[in-house]
């Protein structure tokens, strides 16, 4: 199976010019492959989050190459990184960031927007095709407020894959969510890995996700202590 | 012995719980050694099971249904074991267990019988231990050796925490590891070991090497 995803030692340093630079990351080595499932584990400071956001180009490394689709992203410059990451990377957070005087369908569309100045009746198709798939379609006019929050978080779904990403990072989806919900959320992630090829990067703290993932990687102090790929 | 156990088969296949175990029951008494029981019905009736239903929630409670018939025939037939093991003694003990989440215990239970059979002093503490009874029992019953089976994947992560701390206070502790995953997975956890072990012929070696 290709890479979708390769990073090439690995470390990030916070504050490097301080008194007390603080090592968040250290030699990280991972290759994701295309269509792969995988979960990020670890404590509270392990650097799960860092390591996302880097993998996310919303921050970047201070050693080492991220190389995505084996082009390295990491010499992209900023607007070029925008386009980029807008177009491959679909983001689903723990607090879903609706925007709440907009509707369901207005939310899923909002990063198709963001790129183009047009929205055609093909990305509203989608738009309403993907609320389908997260089981929304007659919540589409709603405003964002007005849903319950797995509701919410099912948009937000939704919303990562408008642009079709090739990746979706997802940091504690079902953080907020009870166990009924949680379980359905994990479907859908499951059914759009495996219906689009999408490739999912997930960080959770919940056992019940992670050991259903294909890969778990566990951070520990910045580094990679356990990484286990069914 | 292949239609034997393919009647057995059929049997669990059926769910036919009481027919299952006398049909165990009628083995031994005429004569058939509880270690090809194992060897040749009970293990394989779990480790080769294949639920062919598309509904993956039906192949689960199906699943369990076998593994409680497993779990009362295994039960029935300790007598049996008691007059295989005569007067088999190694002065080694052993505590068998399931770590913190991991419910799947027959291989555990079994794990334990071979030991026993083979003359060590085995005790088994049960299924989803959590790490601090599991750490109490070394404390307290300070064994040879701590043998943990593993079957879900993600356990691994919680069992190699477990060793090391079991390793920083009882280093002299030999810890055997065996189960699906860590049959599988043993290498890429680097989960710390001593030995691995997934068989009778494994177990009857480690004796033989300690005899």
């Amino acid at each position: 199976m290709d890479n979708i995803l390769e990073l090439k030692n690995i470390d990030k340093i916070y504050g490097v010019n301080t008194k007390n630079p603080y090592q968040a990351l250290s030699n990280i080595n991972l290759i994701f492959k295309k269509n792969s499932f995988n979960s990020i584990i670890g404590q509270s400071g392990s650097g799960k989050s860092t390591l996302l956001n880097i993998i996310g180009t919303l921050d970047s490394p201070t050693k080492g190459e991220v190389i995505f689709n084996n082009q390295d992203i990491s010499k992209y410059t900023k607007d070029e990184l925008a386009i980029f990451r807008n177009k491959s990377i679909g983001f689903i957070f723990q607090f879903h960031y609706l925007l709440p005087e907009f509707s369901a369908i207005e939310n899923v569309l909002m990063p198709y927007k963001i790129s183009n100045s047009k929205v055609n009746q093909d990305i509203i198709n989608r738009a309403h095709e993907l609320l389908e798939i997260v089981g929304l379609e007659k919540y589409k006019n709603q405003l964002a407020n007005n849903l319950s929050g797995g509701q919410q978080q099912r948009v937000a779904i939704a919303r990562s894959l408008i642009n079709s990403p090739n990746i979706v990072l997802a940091d504690e989806p079902t953080g907020n969510l009870d166990s009924d919900s949680t379980e359905a959320v994990y479907n859908l992630l499951r059914e759009i890995n495996k219906n689009n090829n999408t490739s999912f990067i997930i960080i959770t703290h919940d056992r019940k996700i992670a050991e259903k993932t294909d890969r778990i990687i566990e951070l520990k102090d910045g580094e990679v202590y356990t990484d286990i790929e069914k | 012995m292949k239609t034997k156990i393919n009647e057995f088969i059929k049997l669990l296949d059926n769910e036919e719980k009481d027919k299952a175990i006398m049909y165990i029951l009628n083995l031994l008494d005429s004569g058939n050694d509880i270690l090809d029981i194992y060897e040749y019905f009970i293990i394989p009736a779990l480790a080769d099971y294949n639920c062919d239903n598309d509904q993956e929630e039906i192949c689960i409670w199906k699943e369990h249904t076998r593994t409680s018939i497993v779990r009362t025939i295994l039960e029935n037939t300790y007598p049996y074991l008691i007059k295989a093991k005569g007067n088999k003694k190694i002065n080694k003990s052993v505590i068998v267990a399931c770590p913190q989440e991991e419910y799947h215990e027959i291989g555990a239970i079994i794990a334990t019988n071979y030991f026993y059979l083979e003359g060590f002093k085995a005790k088994y503490i049960g299924a989803n231990t959590p790490s601090e009874e599991i750490i109490s029992a070394v404390k307290i019953l300070k064994p040879d050796y701590l043998a943990l089976s593993i079957t879900n994947y993600y356990n691994l992560i919680q069992t190699k925490k477990l060793i090391n701390t079991l390793k920083a206070s009882y280093p002299n502790l030999k810890i055997i590891l065996g189960g699906q995953a860590i049959k599988k997975y043993a290498n890429k956890s680097k989960i710390q070991y001593d030995l691995i072990l997934n068989s009778y012929e494994d177990i009857k070696k480690l004796s033989g090497d300690l005899s």
